[in-house]
């Protein structure tokens, strides 16, 4: 449940944003924008970034013929350059019960990600890209998708969404991002923030969706200390924060099962994240977003480039 | 099972706290909203199973470790006697005790089986709870009924030493079913301790028939239960020393000894060599006995003896083994004497008739001489001078006065007393707990009466050793005095005075009951019910019975009064005041049982060698069926002691210890944490 004091201007986090501010937010492959911006194209374009030359094929326009290269060599020659592009970001914020949990910090998962993703919207927008929002799960209440814009007043659009987001219900995670997959026809940056707490296949299933739309998406997993260590020591009532199901257990004896389950679960997501070019990044309710942020920026600014 | 501290079982409910504090807990737990549910969801569809078969298992082992601990401290009785008989409710126990030297074998480390046995009942009886009268009839002094209250009450009877004679298991089981008829205490049980040695038993005897029809008479039924000490420890040995005699030689006397190995084991056991240690007088001497098959004999060995010793005693010891008792053997030496056999009677026929019965040389190498008096020369003590009478045949009116003392002192230093009745003699006092009534006539029109039943195992009417009977069936009793004994000694709870104690023994009756010949409880005292007369009886007329009942009794005085005696351990034999051992008890019994334990007794003058009777020896056991059919309608259970303590009731507390360790330790391990603690599992 978010609390009285979350609104759409505390989501922005100055601070936050004056410590990563001065980095980019950058695509992994070429982006299909409808504006001309700081990031590749995969269609040549008309910037002033030389390509290559091509043979002159009827139809061309007559104007991108390069009459220099006509008059060395007698043949016509089409003058091509890199098109540089906008970038658009698709965040996808998982909304479901599971991520109301808040660990022994305070802080909840969905918190956690509303801060996120708000920054990575400021600092797509603010660079002149395009950004959306696609919220799964939050129950009835769930908000309609917000498409990716690139007017900067659409920033409070998105944090005023997220403000009013719940986490509740069962997670929709997989549906979710098949139908962010089908919606977004061009190619996007998509970063989903979940606890990826869902079964591994249906998951795999919507990023290799995800991947099959040259979509570049990276994944922030957010978990919390206690979910990792499993610090019970006493018979515990665990209730389902997504459904009510509840279980008596003492930590003791499903301690060992517990951790394997889970070892498994993150194993399997390692490996759908090879097979689907995912950018999977785990991030603990306590670790620091300024880090999170910076490292998850750095990293793409050396991997942009590739068509 | 039973229970030795069943007032423990009230603890039992305490094994529900496990299942308290477990349902407490469920209720106590702490509640976590959480989201990684589908890892526990997961992994509890997998484990339910084990799950539930964990905690169910937890909870099994915390019951069974409270279970065990408190059963284990009430002290669990399984596998015997004292399990079958928990929870019985009964009026009265009568425990017979087989005290015979084969009890002293010792099958299971140092216990001998008379102790197991006693430690078994023991244990029945604490199982059995209070409530239960318990009385003991100690087979050894089977006439004896002793009141022993409860279970602790049986250590102060000092029951747990074997004695070294033959038990009288037919005379024990009498005197049972005499007091449970006595005594309608309800439903009642008669405990058996025995390991069924035949000797002990007696099949055969008579009296049995008599204890079965009182104990099927009793109302409620009766029930017996026999704890059989069955089995026999393998490779036990025996001594024997057949004969001892001075004999002269050269320049002085030398001890000649035969004397007899026995061992059990069979014959497929190897020849072995037994040394045989000697103690005579004070010197000790060894010497080995060639053990070949079942038997090994030393005939003629020599000890050089003292020119001045006349008369002495010793002991043949072998090495201990499983049944201690017959591991030594007594024996004395001395001059044969000339013994008297006194008649007192006014009456010539009886005199006659005795003196020729008592002198008969029967080859027994006994020197008989008869001499009569008449009733009034027999109230002098001086006339009457029994110093070297073997047997006094008393026809006349019961002593009183000095001759009164004089028979005394006389049955005291081991003489026989036959005491026929005379005519008027109906209403004079009791001698030793016994008189004779007034004269009877008994022939009816179908002719005379005759004895219906007698001993034919033991004292004077037995069979001979040849295996011929006397003939006392055939006897014809015209007249006779009924014979009035005293039986307000019948139950005693206090093993005092020995004469006192010993209640009469019928050796004779005739049909209807009426005692023909009785053996009072003072030594070999004897009441006879009629005369050696033709007006009385044909005991003369036949002559049979009348001098095998002579001659057996001066055979038994002539044991004790004929120096170099050599006696069996029994019941029966009583010593006077005036004999003490020569030869201190071994194993810390008890000196008041005089007669049952082997050994060597002096009185100053002569010696007597007691030891074990020859069938304690060689006699078989008796299968446990035998003794059940023994019993007739009169219900029957037998509890079987493997010799060792197999059958036999245990405390079991350790195995219940052991099981509540068990629970805990299983309970540890259920309970080990399963996690290695906060593992670094997840990298960012």
């Amino acid at each position: 449940m978010p609390g009285p004091d979350v609104t759409a201007d505390s989501l922005v986090d100055a601070e936050l944003l004056a410590r990563v501010g001065h980095l980019e937010l950058f695509a992994r492959g070429p982006m299909i924008g409808s504006v001309s911006g700081r990031h590749q194209s995969p269609h040549k374009g008309s910037s002033v970034e030389f390509a290559e030359y091509r043979a002159y094929e009827p139809g061309d326009d007559l104007r991108r013929l390069d009459w220099r290269a006509w008059g060395r060599s007698d043949r016509f020659f089409v003058k091509e350059f890199e098109a540089d592009t906008n970038l658009r970001l698709v965040a996808v914020v998982d909304a479901s019960g599971s991520m109301r949990y808040a660990g022994q910090g305070g802080r909840s998962k969905l918190d956690v990600a509303r801060k996120l993703v708000a920054t990575l919207a400021q600092i797509a927008l603010r660079q002149g890209d395009a950004a959306g929002l696609w919220v799964a799960g939050g129950g009835e209440t769930a908000p309609v998708p917000l498409p990716p814009r690139r007017r900067p007043s659409h920033l409070r659009a998105i944090a005023g969404t997220l403000a009013s987001l719940e986490a509740n219900g069962d997670t929709s995670l997989a549906e979710t991002l098949h139908a962010a997959a089908e919606r977004e026809q061009r190619r996007a940056l998509f970063v989903v923030v979940s606890d990826l707490f869902a079964p591994a296949d249906a998951l795999g299933d919507a990023f290799q969706h995800l991947a099959h739309r040259r979509h570049d998406v990276t994944a922030i997993q957010l978990l919390d200390r206690t979910e990792t260590e499993f610090p019970f020591d006493r018979p515990t009532r665990f209730v389902d924060a997504e459904g009510g199901a509840s279980i008596v257990a003492d930590p003791s004896t499903i301690a060992r099962r517990y951790h394997a389950a889970l070892d498994r679960h993150m194993a399997r997501l390692d490996e759908i994240a090879r097979q689907a070019r995912l950018d999977l990044r785990r991030v603990h309710l306590d670790d620091d977003l300024g880090t999170v942020l910076t490292e998850l920026l750095a990293a793409r600014v050396g991997r942009r480039g590739q068509r | 099972m039973s229970f030795l501290s069943p007032w423990v079982l009230w603890a039992l409910p305490l094994a529900l706290v496990p299942l308290v504090i477990h349902l407490v807990h469920r209720r106590r737990h702490r509640t976590v909203e959480w989201g990684a549910m589908m890892f526990l969801l997961e992994e509890s569809r997998v484990s339910r199973g084990r799950q539930r078969l964990r905690e169910v298992l937890l909870l099994v082992a915390r019951t069974v470790a409270i279970l065990g601990l408190v059963l284990g401290v009430g002290r669990p009785l399984a596998g015997g006697w004292a399990a079958r008989v928990g929870g019985e409710e009964l009026g009265a126990v009568v425990l017979v005790v087989d005290r015979s030297a084969s009890m002293s074998e010792r099958t299971a480390g140092t216990t001998t089986k008379l102790e197991l046995g006693l430690r078994e009942a023991r244990a029945a009886l604490e199982a059995l709870g209070e409530g239960a009268e318990l009385v003991v009839v100690d087979a050894a002094r089977p006439e004896e009924v002793r009141a022993a209250r409860d279970a602790s009450g049986l250590d102060a009877l000092g029951l747990a030493a074997t004695t070294d004679a033959t038990s009288d298991l037919p005379a024990a089981a009498l005197t049972a079913a005499r007091y449970l008829e006595e005594s309608r205490a309800g439903r009642a049980e008669v405990w058996i301790v025995s390991d069924g040695q035949s000797s002990d038993w007696r099949l055969l005897d008579g009296r049995w028939a008599t204890a079965v029809r009182r104990l099927e008479g009793l109302e409620p039924r009766a029930r017996v239960r026999m704890f059989l000490l069955g089995e026999r420890a393998r490779a036990n040995r025996s001594v024997r020393v057949e004969r001892a005699r001075r004999v002269p030689t050269g320049d002085g006397f030398d001890l000649v000894l035969d004397l007899v190995v026995r061992r059990e084991s069979g014959a497929s056991v190897p020849a072995e060599v037994v040394p045989v240690s000697l103690q005579v007088g004070g010197g000790r001497s060894s010497v080995d006995v060639d053990l070949e098959g079942d038997e090994g004999r030393l005939v003629g060995h020599r000890v050089p003896l003292a020119p001045e010793a006349e008369q002495g005693f010793g002991a043949a010891r072998i090495p201990g083994d499983a049944r201690g008792a017959d591991d030594v053997a007594y024996f004395v030496w001395g001059a044969a004497p000339t013994l008297e056999a006194v008649v007192v009677t006014d009456r010539a026929d009886v005199a006659r008739v005795t003196s020729i019965a008592a002198e008969l040389p029967l080859g027994r190498g006994l020197d008989v001489t008869a001499r009569t008096l008449s009733s009034s020369e027999a109230r002098d003590p001086e006339r009457l001078s029994l110093d070297t009478a073997a047997l006094c045949v008393w026809h006349a009116p019961l002593p009183e006065g000095g001759a009164r003392g004089a028979l005394s002192d006389f049955l005291d230093s081991g003489g026989a007393l036959l005491v026929l009745p005379v005519e008027g003699d109906a209403d004079t006092a009791p001698f030793l707990g016994a008189r004779f009534g007034g004269w009877q006539r008994t022939a009816s029109a179908d002719g005379p009466a005759r004895p219906a039943s007698w001993r034919e195992d033991d004292d004077l009417l037995r069979t001979g050793d040849d295996g011929t009977p006397l003939p006392v069936g055939e006897l014809e009793v015209q007249r006779r005095a009924p014979i009035l004994v005293e039986t307000d000694a019948d139950v005693t709870a206090d093993a005092g005075d020995a004469r006192s104690m010993s209640p009469a023994v019928t050796l004779a009756e005739l049909k209807g009951g009426a005692p023909l010949l009785v053996r009072t409880g003072a030594g070999l005292c004897y009441f006879l019910g009629v005369l050696p007369t033709t007006d009385s009886s044909s005991l003369a007329v036949s002559g049979v019975v009348w001098v095998g009942l002579v001659q057996r009794a001066l055979e038994e005085a002539a044991k004790v009064r004929a120096r170099g005696a050599s006696l069996d351990a029994a019941w029966t034999l009583e010593l006077g005041a005036g004999w003490r051992r020569a030869i201190e008890l071994e194993g810390g019994r008890s000196a008041l049982e005089g007669g049952v334990h082997a050994g060597v007794l002096g009185d100053g003058e002569r010696f007597v060698a007691v030891n074990r009777p020859l069938d304690e020896d060689r006699s078989g056991l008796e299968p446990g069926d035998a003794l059940r059919a023994l019993f007739g309608d009169v219900e029957v259970v037998v509890e079987e002691g493997a010799g060792g303590t197999g059958g036999l009731a245990q405390e079991i507390w350790r195995l219940f210890l052991a099981l509540a360790l068990a629970g805990l330790v299983l309970e540890a391990l259920l309970c080990a944490p399963e996690g290695e603690a906060a593992r670094e599992r997840v990298e960012r």
